[in-house]
């Protein structure tokens, strides 16, 4: 089971568009602040927020520019941030998706092939705890327990 | 975000980046900074320092500039990169095509060995 929300996280609902983004990642850095994230927890915390949502933008279409993005926040036990970002659009499973050579091993295979895929690594790699649900909504809800280093969580 | 350039030896520039280098700030500087690195025949040392957040477009941004010095036989080297950048750097595995060392003195000695 993916990680509960405490009875009032942040929630924000927000536009797919560009400056939502920056405003969800003010908000999302003044709750965490409030909470006492270390910083480096928050830094990936807001990378998440970031890669999900340039990944709607980018990727998801008219379906997915469609309907507003959702998102709840809170800080778990051991100041570990919490997101659950929800948004219209075609199915996209965060933890199903292939390994794919890194960027650098894919530029000396092929100078000229094109860059990406790299949101998808880092939102893995920042994640402690990953999970996925396909709503009845036809909505994709990603739930990313953030990666919290030893010591930063007391 | 902002950069500014600054020829800083013979066929040798520093390019300081300052502020976030998320989506917002390389569409923001991504026409101008392209032009400016791509242009000339220096290699080119950039300088992370004032590089508060990176994130997947920032690196798309910088391996698309790496591209274009190395297509030119120049070289390029990102150098001072803080905490959760130099993290998001380590992640993405970019070594061997942009590397990133600790400071503008070990950046000088991989382009001038």
């Amino acid at each position: 089971m993916p990680p509960s929300p405490p009875p009032s996280p942040l929630r924000l609902e927000l536009d797919p568009r560009a400056a939502e983004l920056e405003r969800a990642q003010a908000r999302l850095r003044s709750y965490f602040t409030a909470d006492g994230v270390a910083d480096t927890a928050m830094s990936r915390a807001e990378v998440v927020l970031e890669e999900l949502f340039v990944n709607v933008l980018m990727h998801a279409g008219e379906a997915g520019r469609a309907e507003p993005v959702r998102l709840e926040a809170w800080v778990a036990e051991g100041r570990r941030p919490v997101l659950v970002f929800e948004a219209a659009g075609p199915a996209f499973d965060p933890r199903q998706e292939p390994a794919r050579p890194s960027e650098a091993e894919r530029a000396r295979l092929d100078p000229d092939a094109p860059l990406g895929g790299l949101g998808l690594v880092l939102i893995q790699s920042l994640a402690e705890r990953l999970d996925f649900e396909r709503t009845d909504q036809g909505r994709n809800r990603t739930t990313v327990a953030v990666r919290v280093d030893a010591g930063e969580g007391r | 975000m902002r950069f500014e350039v600054t020829e800083v030896g013979d066929k040798l520039s520093k390019v300081s980046l300052h502020g976030r280098l998320d989506a917002s700030g390389a569409e923001a500087i991504e026409t101008a900074f392209t032009a400016s690195v791509a242009a000339g025949d220096s290699d080119v040392m950039i300088d992370l320092r004032d590089v508060t957040f990176l994130a997947s477009l920032g690196i798309r941004l910088l391996l698309s500039v790496a591209r274009v010095v190395q297509r030119r036989e120049r070289k390029l080297v990102l150098f001072g990169a803080q905490g959760p950048v130099q993290e998001v750097l380590d992640t993405a595995a970019l070594g061997p095509i942009l590397p990133c060392v600790a400071d503008e003195a070990a950046a000088r000695s991989l382009l001038r060995p």
